[in-house]
């Protein structure tokens, strides 16, 4: 177009009839505007078509009609600016009668059209062009700001392109690898990779997802997972290749640490099970350890429950005295074995000289442990018959542990693994160890029980002899008592009386001295016949049966005090008696008791002008201490521990007469109650005796 | 032959015991019948009327029987408890003198029916007094029913 055809316009319509068919078929929408009135003043067919409006609606509408509201402001500026005669004015976009957008480039003239200043319009559909752009533009993004490594290859390998993701992920950046081969990206140990991955993408094959190691600049080595595709031009050929790579070593590491932990806690798991069924093993066991004090029974039991826990074999031994083997236990799921092994056991009455293991497990008291029954073991066995027998029972591994008490090995427990395929390592042995600790333990309680049963009945049975002879004696000894009392009082009644016979009947015929010598034996006659009526009520004593009541203990030392001093006529005594406690004891014999005290008391007070006597009792915890002082003779503390011995006396017969048997007897009844009896005493300055019973007791 | 009436049977194996027994009754004046017998079975003899004594009446029995308790052949108590026992001889008073102060002995006398229980004292003059009273009182105060 040219500035040579604006005066045409003016022209006569006729001559411009073949101008009018060019606007109106023109493949481009055109259209005549009013620059006044914006208002179309006409347009052609391809506009109508385009904008879906029909010609009579396009002459009642402006050109802001066709244009979105907010781009109008816009289009008023460009108008009023743009005068010249030919412009272009750029893309707009047009707003299409269905309400779609379209993009337009827009190229346009100043003409005068029916006498008013107008503008001819041309308008270019550019909405495609410029949507293609945009998408290209927009995944060019994409591309750039992808964390995956995003680049190009020619067939040669060559980096043609680069993103930001490939900065990140291989360390280069797009100015250092542009033109770089790709093997600059490859460990030594992956160049092969290339020919192979070339190969295919050549084939117009895609590799995707395939997980590999590269190099970063550093050095690093990376994994990454790599999609690689075919690259084609616009007539398809192939050019290249994009690869899409991620750096999967994080992944790759945080996967194999969470299976590294998976793994951790299922050992960990494995073993508190292990720990807890041994545990729980070992509880079992020690029930029935504990169950039952025939312990050749309790060890078959822990063998059967041995069995398959800790083995598919248990055989438990005991050496007996003469050092021979025992077998207490086999035990086997399979009866049909069982009754083999004990076969073989009478075959071979010497295991312990074919296998040399036994011996020595005997000798050290340590447990021997074969982790893995090898050809070498089984060679070690001299004997070609036993060795074809422990094939045939396809032992694996075997654990053989000593039962020992203190220092002495007396038995061994054989644990054996065969068809189950099992071997025992060290924590196996350490609870068959515990199992056979136990077992020990065990076994020598139900010894020690089954010796201080012996001896209990032993000693039940010696005391039974002895009681028997006890009272064989005590019957005796009645016998004696009796013939002594009966017998051996006549012969003293026989010199007494006969005595007294001469003195009354033939006293003149005897001298004066006769007279007195006989007197002498009178005297020393009654002195034995009473010394034998003390004896005799000493082992009374012992003899006859108590009887325990509670009754007034100070009614009973007053009677008796008033008895005794009936008999010390002319004496003045001083007596006080303070409230007796009472206690459980047999009246007669606290009654023997006191006449023994109170009259000893009154014996040893004969010196002094007035006779002090004091009775009284303290509570002590337990008993009743009774007291009874005086303020006679006393006696000296140095001699005390004769004081209760029978016929022991501290003073001349001539002084004080006794037989030496009253504290005895006192001390045997206080005895025979339970309780004690002690003094206190100086010489010339009194005595006082203690003795104490039980309270509350029966 | 044994035709008199014995007064006194004296049970007592000791040689000594029946001397001095004898003597004290003497001493006031009881001396009059008195037959000694050694052992428990000859006592039984005599006052049944049986082995040796046969022939005597039975029914005439001693006022009195001063009994040892041991003896030879059969004890005291056990002639005691014979004579006690049987009708015919149960009303005669029988007095235990013995060397024994043993309880049991007491209770057992006393049991089978003894008219007294004296412990012999070996002081002769306590022993007199003890013969003198028995003597006295079963001799001279009791007085045996009729036949």
């Amino acid at each position: 177009m040219n500035n040579k055809k604006v005066p045409i316009i003016n022209r006569k319509n006729s001559d411009f009839a073949p101008y009018k068919t060019l606007f109106e078929k023109n493949p481009q929408p055109m259209w005549v505007y009013d620059l006044e009135s914006l208002c179309f003043l006409t347009v052609n067919n391809a506009a109508i078509e385009s904008y879906g409006y029909s010609k009579d609606e396009f002459l009642k509408m402006t050109i802001k009609d066709i244009r979105p509201k907010e781009d109008i402001s816009k289009l008023l500026e460009n108008i009023s600016v743009n005068r010249d005669i030919y412009q272009r004015s750029g893309v707009w976009r047009h707003l299409k009668k269905d309400g779609n957008i379209i993009l337009v480039e827009i190229s346009s003239h100043s003409i005068t059209f029916k006498r008013k200043k107008a503008r001819l319009v041309v308008i270019h559909d550019v909405t495609k062009r410029e949507m293609d752009s945009e998408t290209i533009r927009y995944l060019a993004s994409i591309v750039e700001s992808s964390d995956d490594a995003i680049l190009g290859k020619d067939l040669n390998g060559i980096i043609t392109s680069w993103n930001k993701g490939a900065e990140r992920v291989y360390g280069y950046t797009k100015e250092e690898i542009l033109g770089s081969s790709i093997l600059k990206l490859f460990s030594k140990e992956n160049t092969n990779e290339l020919p192979y991955i070339v190969e295919r993408i050549k084939r117009g094959e895609i590799i995707e997802h395939y997980q590999t190691v590269r190099v970063r600049k550093d050095g690093q080595n990376i994994i990454v997972s790599t999609s690689i595709s075919p690259i084609k031009n616009e007539t398809g050929t192939i050019v290249g290749a994009s690869a899409i790579a991620r750096d999967i070593s994080e992944k790759i590491k945080a996967e194999s640490e969470i299976s590294r932990l998976f793994e951790l806690e299922k050992s960990a798991r494995l073993k508190a099970e292990k720990v807890q069924q041994r545990l729980s093993f070992l509880s079992d066991a020690s029930k029935i350890l504990s169950s039952s004090l025939d312990y050749e029974k309790t060890l078959a039991s822990v063998a059967n429950i041995a069995i398959p826990f800790l083995g598919d074999w248990c055989a438990i031994d005991l050496i007996n005295s003469s050092e021979k083997f025992n077998r207490v236990a086999v035990v086997h799921m399979d009866p049909e074995k069982v009754k083999f092994v004990y076969e073989l056991r009478e075959r071979l009455p010497n295991i312990q000289n074919i296998f040399s293991g036994i011996n020595e497990v005997i000798k050290s008291g340590k447990p021997l442990l074969i982790p893995k029954v090898t050809e070498e073991f089984l060679a070690s066995f001299n004997n070609i018959e036993v060795v074809k027998i422990l094939l045939e029972l396809g032992l694996t591994s075997i654990m053989l542990v000593p039962l020992r008490t203190r220092e002495k090995v007396f038995g061994i427990i054989s644990l054996v693994m065969a068809e189950s395929n099992r071997h025992y390592d060290k924590s196996d042995l350490a609870l068959a160890e515990e199992l056979a600790t136990r077992a020990a333990i065990a076994i020598d309680n139900s010894k020690l029980f089954k010796e201080a049963q012996l001896l209990n009945s032993e000693l039940e049975k010696r005391v039974k002899i002895r009681t028997e002879q006890l009272e064989t004696a005590n019957k005796e000894l009645e016998t004696f008592s009796y013939s002594v009392s009966h017998d051996l009082k006549a012969p003293l009644r026989a010199i007494e009386g006969f005595t007294k016979l001469l003195l009354e009947d033939h006293a003149k015929e005897l001298t004066e001295e006769a007279q007195r010598l006989l007197n002498v034996v009178t005297t020393n006659t009654r002195n034995m016949a009473q010394l034998i009526e003390d004896l005799l009520a000493f082992s009374r004593v012992s003899r006859i049966q108590m009887t325990k009541i509670k009754f007034d203990m100070t009614r009973l030392v007053n009677q008796v005090f008033t008895e005794l001093q009936v008999l010390e006529n002319g004496r003045v005594f001083e007596f006080k008696l303070e409230e007796l406690s009472p206690v459980n004891c047999d009246p007669s014999l606290l009654r023997q008791v006191w006449v023994n005290l109170i009259s000893n008391a009154m014996k040893f007070t004969r010196p002094r002008k007035i006779s002090e006597i004091k009775i009284g009792c303290e509570l002590k915890n337990e008993e009743v201490v009774y007291f009874i002082k005086d303020n006679g003779v006393g006696f000296d503390m140095r001699y005390s521990q004769n004081l209760f011995g029978v016929f022991q006396r501290l003073h001349k017969a001539k002084d004080f007469e006794g037989t030496g048997v009253g504290l005895a007897l006192v001390q045997r009844i206080i005895n025979r109650h339970g309780g004690r009896v002690w003094a206190e005493a100086k010489l010339n300055e009194g005595a006082a005796i203690y003795f104490s019973l039980l309270k509350e007791k029966i | 032959m044994m035709i008199e009436p014995i007064d006194i049977l004296l049970v007592e194996d000791n040689t000594a015991d029946q001397e001095l027994t004898l003597k004290a009754l003497k001493k006031y004046n009881i001396t009059n019948n008195i037959f000694v017998v050694e052992d428990g079975a000859e006592a039984l003899d005599f006052i049944f009327a049986e082995g040796e004594h046969s022939s005597r009446d039975i029914h005439n029995n001693p006022k009195i029987i001063l009994l040892d308790l041991k003896l030879p052949k059969v004890s005291g108590l056990e002639v005691l408890k014979k004579v006690k026992g049987d009708e015919r001889t149960r009303s005669i008073p029988v007095v235990v003198l013995t060397s024994s102060r043993e309880e049991r002995d007491l209770i057992d006398s006393y049991k089978y029916g003894v008219n007294s229980y004296i412990v012999k004292p070996v002081d002769f003059n306590k022993f007199i007094e003890s013969v003198k009273d028995i003597g006295l009182y079963w001799m001279l105060l009791n007085q045996l029913p009729k036949r």
